[in-house]
């Protein structure tokens, strides 16, 4: 039989329990005690985040970045794999002949809108010679439609190049900050 | 001295007058809350300020905001306002009442009733008067008896309230008949205490 | 009844003075939520963001003020101001200090000397209520209705217990003048133990505190206002400064209330060892001044702790606690007191 509020406020009421632990006496001070705790001993957990951030997990797709190799040449061959990948079609490439020797195809443009960009990673699945990269950067606010088309030269220089490299353990392995701090702890913020 | 009470006189009379010809029992409250404030202040002006703070205490402090509760809670619609109407008998009722008691008002102030109202300036207030000490001593030695008699008649008020609140409280609960059903309603005695 | 300039330099300083809490408590009510919480509060506005507040002043000074339609107009004015007037008047017979003689004329740190002055606090704080009834009345609205309900019938509940509370320290301190109620608390027992009234009425002590909470609508009995249920309470439909006068009353509620409860129980102006009773220098009465209104912040930060401790009661617990344990414990304090009077 479906139980009626009434019936449960009164069954919740009468519980037994004896007149002092009904004071609550020694719960209100435990709980005062709780929260002077946290006012004086502890300090804040919060980030001030425009002044600081904390790096976000090496494994999250945020903005793009257009690899180089040594000579600072972008790897990209012009191949349209990635653009053919692209379930949101924001890439477009402008292949070209390569003024170089080792390749074919080079992309005289290459623009990215990053306002139609879902951050699938797609690009970097489809890419060939790992070109394209996804990096932790987080999303960018835009203020005009063109400022979200982001160029060749702004996407070589989107993030730093060895992003990996910072992250990583030294055994090729990544490591990120993890997701729960503990309070006070300030050593992942920059 | 005199200004004041007789600025508050004037107060109190205007915000009575403003109390009973409102329609709207919330703005009624609302003047009568203004009177009681001034007839404090008629109470200070005499000497008598414990009387005009417990005034406003319990009149303006604690009853008028029942009648406030009251009225929120039935919060009547600006029809059902409109749509009472004041028998004949009332007015006329009303106006002699209030003859009968604005002529025993008159007579005790010019003429020769026993008591007779002396005017303030002739009658200094004796030293402590109106104090909380001469008021505690007037009610627990003089007046006693009647003080006890009037706490016996609210004790019976407060029972008779009781009763009546509890009457229609026991709806009729399916699948508890074991039990005696406990009252639905606990607020309302517990006001109904209070008043 | 001579008034001389001092005493009106007197009303305006002092009562002026303790209105200056208000910033500092918003600024603290914040910063103290905000610590409690992990967080850091306010510190963009000033050092330590302690001028947010004057942020808050203007922001609320300089916005819209939308009357929704179909309000009563008189009333919804009206209440507001109502919430804030009495909770101010009651700070008029708070003794602030002891006396100082200026030029050979007493001067008292009180504004009114009132000898009924306790029942003038509880007349006014019982006023309070009206403001945020009417308001919630006149907005014409549900929710605001449902919390002038709910605060009226809180009041009345609280208010029986906290008269009772209080006629235990007038029976205790032989008084309804707080100047003597205070006068009695200076001393120590051992000549350590303070003779405050908190250690004889330790009861009436702590219905007063409980009361005073219900009396302020401060959690755990912010019912009136209660966010999660009633969207903003009594003050749902007010927007710009009469929105912000219904927080300046509650404010400066608190002050009052934590000014009498420092005068009642816990000796007033006086501290053994640091204010000299006896002494009527201005210096001195500085210095009781300070020492009360210290006193007076411990108990509003005890406000705030308390509420970002204590979860909110519901409304039978309310009403269940009000007349089933603090007004039969008052009652019960009331004759014990007495029977101790009498041995």
């Amino acid at each position: 039989m479906a139980v009626t509020h009434d019936e449960a406020v009164e069954r919740t009421d009468e519980r037994k329990s004896s007149w002092v632990e009904r004071l609550y006496l020694r719960e209100i001070v435990a709980g005062l005690a709780n929260t002077f705790r946290h006012l004086v001993f502890e300090s804040p957990f919060t980030t001030q985040y425009p002044e600081e951030t904390i790096p976000y997990n090496p494994r999250a797709r945020g903005e793009h970045i257009l690899k180089v190799d040594e000579q600072g040449r972008e790897k990209c061959v012009a191949c349209l794999l990635c653009e053919a990948a692209c379930p949101s079609k924001c890439i477009r490439i402008v292949p070209g002949p390569a003024p170089w020797d080792d390749r074919e195809r080079y992309p005289v443009e290459f623009e990215i809108d990053m306002l139609r960009c879902i951050y699938c990673g797609f690009c970097e699945d489809a890419c060939p010679c790992d070109a394209i990269e996804l990096t932790p950067k987080p999303y960018t606010v835009f203020d005009r439609r063109e400022t979200a088309l982001y160029d060749k030269e702004k996407l070589k220089n989107n993030y730093p190049q060895d992003w990996r490299e910072r992250f990583s353990d030294g055994y090729g392995k990544q490591t990120g900050p993890p997701f729960r701090r503990e309070a006070g702890d300030r050593s992942l913020i920059r | 001295m005199d200004a004041l009470y007789f600025a508050f006189s004037a107060i109190a009379v205007y915000t009575a007058l403003m109390m009973v010809t409102r329609r709207h029992p919330i703005y009624a409250a609302g003047w009568m809350l203004a009177c009681l404030a001034s007839v404090a202040g008629i109470f200070v002006t005499l000497h008598a300020s414990f009387l005009g703070v417990i005034q406003v205490l319990l009149y303006a402090g604690a009853i008028l905001v029942l009648f406030l509760f009251v009225i929120m809670l039935l919060n009547p619609s600006k029809e059902e306002l409109e749509a009472e109407r004041v028998a004949l008998w009332q007015p006329v009722a009303g106006l002699v009442l209030g003859c009968f008691f604005a002529g025993l008002l008159v007579w005790a102030v010019l003429g020769d009733a026993p008591g007779k109202a002396i005017p303030f300036s002739e009658y200094p207030a004796p030293d402590g008067f109106g104090s909380t000490t001469d008021f505690g001593a007037t009610i627990y030695d003089r007046y006693v008896v009647a003080f006890e008699l009037i706490s016996v008649l609210i004790i019976a008020a407060i029972a008779a309230v009781i009763l009546v609140g509890k009457r229609n409280l026991r709806p009729a609960r399916p699948g508890r008949t074991s039990e005696p059903a406990p009252p639905a309603h606990r607020e309302t005695t517990e006001e109904a205490v209070h008043a | 009844m001579n008034i001389s300039i001092w005493n009106i330099l007197v009303a305006v300083g002092v009562v002026g003075l303790a209105l200056q809490i208000v910033p500092g408590l918003i600024w603290a009510e914040r910063k103290v939520c905000a610590r409690i919480q992990g967080r850091r509060g306010p510190n963009r506005v000033g050092p330590f963001g302690l001028l947010q507040p004057v942020a808050d002043a203007i922001k609320l000074l300089t916005k819209e003020e939308i009357v929704p339609a179909g309000v009563d107009k008189p009333l919804y004015y009206l209440g507001p101001f109502l919430v804030f007037v009495p909770a101010a008047l009651a700070m008029a017979v708070v003794p602030w200090g002891h006396d100082m003689v200026i030029g050979g004329q007493r001067v008292p740190l009180q504004v009114a000397e009132l000898h009924v002055g306790v029942l003038f606090v509880l007349a006014c704080t019982s006023l309070g209520v009206y403001g945020i009834a009417f308001g919630g009345w006149a907005s014409n609205s549900k929710y605001p209705l449902l919390a002038a309900l709910r605060s009226s019938a809180q009041m009345i509940s609280y208010e029986v217990a906290m008269g009772l509370a209080v006629v235990a320290v007038v029976m205790t301190a032989g008084s309804v003048d707080l100047r003597e109620i205070v006068a009695v608390q200076q001393g120590t027992w051992f000549g350590v133990v303070p003779q405050w009234l908190v250690f004889k009425q330790p009861i009436a002590a702590l219905l007063f505190l409980v009361a005073a909470f219900a009396e302020n609508n401060r959690l755990p009995f912010d019912l009136p206002e209660a966010e999660s249920e009633l969207v903003g309470g009594y003050h749902t439909e007010y927007s710009g400064m009469k929105f912000a006068m219904f927080f300046l009353g509650e404010y400066v509620a608190m002050i009052t209330m934590s000014a009498v409860l420092v005068t009642l129980f816990f000796g007033g102006w006086g501290f053994p060892g640091l204010v000299d009773p006896s002494s009527t220098s201005v210096g001195s009465a500085l210095l009781s001044f300070a020492v009360f209104l210290a006193k007076v912040s411990f108990f509003l930060f005890f406000y705030l702790w308390v509420r970002w401790t204590l979860p909110r009661f519901r409304y039978d617990q309310l009403m269940m606690l009000g007349w089933k344990a603090l007004i039969p414990l008052a009652l019960f304090n009331v004759v014990a007191t007495g029977f101790v009077g009498i041995l």
